[in-house]
Parts: structure tokens; sequence; C-alpha cells
């Protein structure tokens, strides 16, 4: 009984990425073969069939492994827009019906994929205050700064649960701060580390190691480590398990809290009687 | 400020039933389930008199495609149920439905299905409608005035296939307790998706006891167009946790329950709970069930479907499309 389990969706997308990957490198073949149907031919044409096939590769491979290839699914999912984008220029450029329908089919296929990602994504978690990329991205932040070597009570997404929701109950200016810092996270702290992919889909090695470099850094990186810290904190920690773990017994619990008289005190209201 | 809720597991039984006929069977679930002595306890712990203590029992009745005994809950077995509460005494029972747009009236159904009224009531909810604040995704919205006034409830579901959601038992079949006759349009869509609405009513009005006929089961790939498949099983299912009685139903068809939409959203909403089962667990065979990429698809296409230039369509189709475009999950 998993609470955050794969879902209908996401078994369906699983299947249509490696469907979609393995037509994709075929579809290449075929237009390689034909290149006067397609009009992808010379240098430019080849690049165009080989980003094709390889989209299809990447996307079948993410295909196979929605969570442990999410990197090979993300850029399946890049490549396949360039691909598209590839195809619509080809089409313009050399007028070949074949081209523009191929344009046509793949940015089809690149909706649908996305389509289905993003109701997947939002059945399995239903983030309240978070978008989804940021959701993805708290994750993978509490799976980094939570290093309990094994001994973790709560869950990275269950963490990041804790987080959303905490913010979706919260007003407070500083809720689009937080959001930013997800936002930097994700796409900026990679690239301390020279990887040029999302947070999100790093191993937790490389996460690490970016975050380190934040915690040490000077300016306002260290603001994005604080926050970070901070979320990480608030999500484990706002979790019955995390609080139980840390030994913290609330007061109504405690032997010497049984019997007290826990109620408010009374006190006259000061302004009562003024004018 | 709340701090989030503790995921500590609570252990429930659910229990197998089967046998040769269908009432005896049901009487040794009643007995072994322990769900008149339940009764009899909630009822000297409100300090009632058995004669006058309300309680609510939620068949599944309306299905769209309610052509027969795979669609809906046995009446007999929802009067034999009214007979063991009569014999202890409890007088005051009602048979709770909502109305469904598109469908004849609850009453009428309930005639054509064979209920005969004999020792209880049946209502029609979305004639008694009340204010209540079910808070979350609902807000201030209608509740039946007999199920939330019920001081027990009973969710007597059908076993069988669903295109939307994988699956029904005891947990969708209290989608019929929502009262608006016009199901998709209010507790349909984003922002109070089906299942959160059903879970929510479960949280809200909470309830005592769950039962699931799979007597005969309705199993097949189709929609609400066509009318399920007939499926001879010889089994009834009880148990006091509906999250629980629904998964192992799930595995009795040999789906994962986790892919439901409704349990998906009863364990986020609960947590999950370890289940000991009491009977036999071997999943039926044959048992045809929906694909999930049906169900995946069913889900995309639902925003456009919902719409009302869609159902206008859908009904124009006939009779397939008119009760397409009436779709409940129950």
């Amino acid at each position: 009984m998993k609470v955050y389990g794969l879902n209908v969706v996401e078994r369906l997308l699983d299947d249509v990425l490696v469907a979609i990957g393995l037509l994709l490198p075929v579809f290449a073949l075929v237009a390689g073969i034909l290149d006067g149907a397609f009009g992808a031919s010379g240098t430019a044409g080849g690049l165009l069939l080989a980003a094709t096939a390889l989209a299809g590769v990447l996307l079948a491979l993410g295909g196979s492994g929605m969570r442990q290839n999410a990197g090979a699914s993300f850029l399946g999912y890049e490549l396949l827009a360039v691909a598209a984008i590839g195809w619509i220029v080809c089409a313009f450029l050399t007028g070949v019906v074949g081209a523009a329908i191929a344009a046509g089919v793949l940015v089809l296929a690149f909706g649908l994929l996305v389509a289905l990602r993003r109701r997947a994504l939002r059945l399995r978690f239903r983030p309240r205050f978070l978008t989804l990329r940021n959701f993805d991205t708290m994750i993978a932040v509490a799976d980094t700064m939570i290093d309990g070597d094994g001994r973790e009570a709560v869950h990275p997404v269950e963490v990041a649960v804790t987080v959303d929701h905490l913010l979706a109950r919260v007003e407070s200016p500083m809720r689009k701060d937080l959001k930013l810092v997800l936002v930097i996270t994700e796409w900026a702290l990679p690239l301390l580390v020279w990887r040029p992919f999302p947070f999100s889909v790093l191993g937790s090695n490389d996460r690490r190691r970016a975050v380190e470099k934040v915690i040490n850094a000077k300016g306002p990186f260290r603001d994005v480590a604080r926050s970070l810290k901070i979320m990480a904190c608030v999500g484990y920690y706002g979790d019955q398990r995390g609080i139980a773990q840390a030994g913290f017994v609330h007061f109504g619990l405690r032997r010497r809290s049984q019997g007290v008289d826990q109620s408010p005190l009374q006190h006259p209201d000061p302004f009562e009687g003024r004018p | 400020m709340a701090l989030a809720g503790p995921q500590e597991l609570r252990t429930t039984r659910v229990f197998i039933e089967t046998g040769m006929d269908a009432g005896t069977a049901l009487d040794r679930l009643l007995e072994r389930s322990g769900l008149i002595a339940r009764v009899v306890a909630a009822a000297e712990a409100a300090g009632a008199v058995r004669a006058g203590f309300p309680i609510a029992i939620k068949p599944n009745l309306m299905a769209a495609s309610a052509a027969g005994s795979a669609d809906r809950t046995d009446p007999a077995l929802v009067e034999r149920l009214v007979a063991a509460l009569a014999e202890e005494g409890f007088g005051t029972v009602a048979v709770v439905e909502s109305a469904v747009r598109g469908l004849p009236p609850v009453a009428d159904v309930a005639r054509d299905a064979g209920y005969t009224g004999a020792g209880y009531r049946i209502v029609d909810l979305s004639e008694e409608r009340v204010p209540f604040d079910y808070g979350s995704v609902l807000g201030v919205r209608d509740a039946g005035r007999s199920w939330r006034d019920a001081a027990f409830r009973i969710s007597f579901g059908k076993a069988k296939t669903q295109w939307q959601c994988l699956f029904t038992g005891a947990l969708a079949n209290l989608y019929g307790c929502l009262p608006d006759p016009d199901k998709l349009a209010s507790y349909h869509g984003t922002g109070h998706e089906f299942q959160e609405c059903c879970v929510l009513l479960a949280d809200r009005l909470p309830v005592h006891f769950g039962l699931v006929d799979a007597w005969v089961g309705g199993d097949g790939r189709g929609t609400h167009a066509r009318p399920r498949h007939a499926r001879e099983t010889a089994t009834l299912l009880a148990g006091e946790d509906l999250l629980a009685l629904d998964w192992v139903l799930g595995e009795k068809m040999g789906v994962d329950p986790g892919l439901s939409f409704v349990l998906q959203e009863a364990l986020l909403r609960w947590g999950r709970v370890q289940v000991v089962r009491r009977g036999n667990t071997t999943a039926w065979r044959p048992w045809d069930n929906v694909r999930s990429g049906k169900v995946a698809s069913a889900c995309l296409l639902e925003p456009a479907l919902r719409t009302p230039a869609a159902r206008l369509t859908l009904r124009a189709l006939g009779p397939p499309g008119r009760r397409l475009a009436a779709w409940t999950i129950q």
C-alpha cells in the first residue's frame, strides 16, 4: 500500500513514451532512406534525423524507468521539442509535404507527452501551492538535505507535501521568494558544479555537491542555502514522525503535564470602562 | 498552526464470505464481522431507543447502465440486512440514494430493481437537501438529511469494474450520497475531482461499516453505455474500514488497488492501513478488468466530455449516448 504510488496516467505515460521512443528511430531510418520524401538531406538533414532518432532512444529509456531514468526522460522531451522545431524549419525551407506531416506529428506527440506528464504528476501529488516543477525540486531538495543514512523517518515526497501544504496555508510575501529559491535551485545550482541539467534529475551525489557549493558560497547564494535548509527542516520536523525521532514529546503527552490545569489564564480587559 | 497528522498504521479486518446461497452467506458474514453487534453497541452508547435509532444504508442503485444484477446491489441482500436489523429491534432504517440527471427517479428505479419498502423507507437524498459544510474542495454544499442525520451509516456497494476508476466497491458507492442530480457538473472537474468529492464525503460523514455484494459481480472493459457482464463469484465482503474493504476487493479482482483514483485519494487522506484478511483471498478467475490505459484516457478526455456541447451530442446518439452522458462512478 503506497500512499504516493504510481497511477494509471503514469502507467499510460510509460507505455506511450516507449511506443513513441521506438517509433522515432524507425521513422528517422525511413526518412533517411527516402530523403526526397521528407526533405531531410545534407548535413543539416542528417543532424535532424539523428536528433529525431536520439530523442526516441532517450524517451524509450525514460519510459522504461520513470523515476530511475528521469534524466533520460528530460533530455528526450527537450530533444523531441528541438526535433519538432527542426522539422518545421525543414518543411518551410524545402516545402516538402512529408516534412510538414512529420513536424505536425512530432508537435502532437510532444503535446501529448507534456499533457500526460502534467496530469500524472498532478494526480499523484496534488500540489496546493508549488508548481509541478517546484514540487519535483522540493522532493530532490528533501532527499539531498536530509541525509539520515537510511534512518529517515519521513520520505522525501512526504517532506515536500508537508512544505507544500504549509505554504498553501500561510499568508506571507516570503512565499513568492521561496518559490523563486526553488526555481534557482532547479536551474542555476547545477551549473555551479558544471551540470547543465535540472537539479531534480541529477543524481544524489551531484545534488549534494551543488548544495555544498551554495552552503560555502557568499552573497545571494548563501540565502538560497539557508532557505533550502529551512524548507527541508520544516517538512521533516513538521511531521509527527520527524518530531518523535528527534525525541520531542508534546507537552500534553508528558508525564508531568498530566493532571495539570492547562486552561488559558483569564485576564481582565484593560480597556473595559474607558471612554 | 496544526502540524501534519501522524501516519500511524492502523489495523483492520476484512471478512470474505463465500457459499452456495447468497442469503445464508450474508447471515454468516454479518455474524463473523459483528455488524449487528456494532449497531447495538452504537445505539447503547448513544443512549437511544433501538426502534428510533436512525440507520442509513446506501446500496448501489442508480448506476447509469443499471440493467441487471451485475450493476447494482442485490435488493434481496439489502432487505435481508434490514430484516436482520429489525430482529434486533431497529425499526428506523432508510435505504438512501440520490437522483442522477438523465435517469428515472430513485423511487422508480428502486421499484423496478425489486425494492419493496417493507420495514424501511426508500429515500431520495436529492429531495431532502440540507446545507452542510464539507470543507475542503466542496465547501458548503447540500447533503441528504437522512444520510447526515443517521446515527449509523452502512455502505452496501457492488463489486464491478468501472472505466473511470478501474473498479468500484463500498467507497465509490458513497458518491451516490452527494445529492445534486447533475453529478458531472457538481462533483467532477478540476478543483473537485470525483474521487476528492467521494472521499471527502466519507471523511465528513463517516461510514460505520461497509459491505460489498460480489455474489454476481459486474466485469467488462466497456463504459456506462453498455451493461457489464454478470460474473458469478459467490462472494460477499465486509469490513469497518472502507479503504481496506475496497483494497481487498481490488485484490480479488486481480488489479493493483492502488491504481484506483478513489483508493489513491483515500490513502492520501487517511494514510495506510494494515489489512487482516479473513477468508478466501484468491483472485477471481475469470474476471475481465478495465485496462489502465482506458482509465487514463478517460481521465484525460473527461474535461472535454463534461462540456454541455459534448453531453448534448452524446444524448443525441440515442440510449447508449444518454447513459454515457449521465455517468456516475457508482
